[in-house]
């Protein structure tokens, strides 16, 4: 996998589900390709990944 | 004024009170069920799921699990910490919450929460507050009922005897004890009124008269876990008082 769009301090927000690939995306990658797609191995289908913090849901 | 405990277990409770009206009955069992703060989750903080049911299904499940909760809180009682990290594939009960205070704590093992399949997995971290029931039925603590207690009169100067309320009554109350009507367990009556029905028509008018009484009830206190169902009863009863002690107050500052 190539770390050459990656910046580290960006949060990584999307995954590529390529099961070879698997690159955890953040924004600015998918600024650096045109549509939406995993800039290393091309795969079209990108889920969105949880945040670190985690997501406060009301029990009601 | 009396009380006598017809049943008392951990999860329910009857009593015959003597010398109360239908209107303080009904204000103690509205409190049982909307005014005792007991604890339930109030928010759930997701790191992971990966399970089949959302976030808010999960959340709504969660809440609804009934927690232990001691008898001395009140709604300035601090929030509890409840983790749950399960991974599949397994069923997700409320056995696999770990309560940082062990006060606070499911009241049976036995909840469903979602079952995960293999790589699945439920990271959370659940919120216990404490709560009134008039806010959401998650905070309600148990049932509470009442009925007036019945008096069942029969006439065994002119009774002949005939038998037809015996097989009238659909829960057996009225038994023939030698040459005389006898009833048993008064308190089971449900007020059909089918005893004083048959009687009539096997004779000229009624000799059995139910009327329920006007100042003694047949109270029924059934508890969800967080507390005894007595406690329920006691703790009504300091919520009732400390609301009248409170007006009290005003009144004697105004």
């Amino acid at each position: 996998m190539s770390e050459a769009f990656s910046t580290d301090d960006e949060p990584k927000m999307y995954k590529c589900i390529n099961k070879e690939c698997k690159a955890e995306l953040s924004l600015a990658d998918l600024e650096n390709v045109q549509g939406v797609k995993c800039p290393f191995c091309g795969g079209r289908v990108l889920i969105k990944l949880r945040a670190q913090d985690g997501k406060r849901v009301s029990c009601e | 004024m009396k009380v006598r405990f017809l049943s008392d277990s951990e999860t329910s409770c009857t009593a015959v009170i003597e010398g109360i009206s239908a209107p303080f009955a009904n204000a103690l069992r509205r409190v049982i069920m909307t005014e005792i703060p007991v604890y339930a989750g109030k928010d759930i903080i997701i790191y992971e799921n990966s399970g089949p049911l959302f976030d808010e299904v999960i959340a709504h499940r969660i809440g609804l699990v009934p927690l232990t909760t001691p008898k001395d809180s009140s709604e300035d009682s601090k929030s509890v910490i409840i983790s749950v990290d399960v991974a599949g594939p397994s069923m997700v009960t409320s056995a696999d919450f770990v309560s940082e205070d062990p006060d606070v704590v499911p009241t049976s093992d036995g909840f469903p929460i979602v079952k995960l399949g293999k790589g699945q997995r439920l990271k959370c971290n659940i919120e216990g507050v404490v709560g009134y029931g008039k806010d959401h039925t998650r905070w309600q603590p148990g049932l509470a009922s009442y009925k007036n207690y019945p008096s069942i009169v029969i006439d065994t100067v002119q009774c002949n005897l005939c038998g037809s309320c015996i097989k009238a009554c659909p829960r057996a109350l009225i038994q023939k004890d030698g040459d005389v009507l006898t009833v048993v367990d008064a308190g089971s009556c449900m007020f059909c009124r089918a005893c004083e029905e048959a009687c009539a028509q096997s004779n000229e008018k009624s000799l059995i008269s139910v009327t329920p009484l006007k100042d003694v009830f047949i109270f029924m206190v059934e508890s969800y876990g967080a507390m005894p169902a007595k406690d329920l009863l006691s703790t009504a009863l300091m919520v009732i008082e400390n609301k009248a002690r409170a007006l009290d107050q005003n009144l004697s500052g105004a």
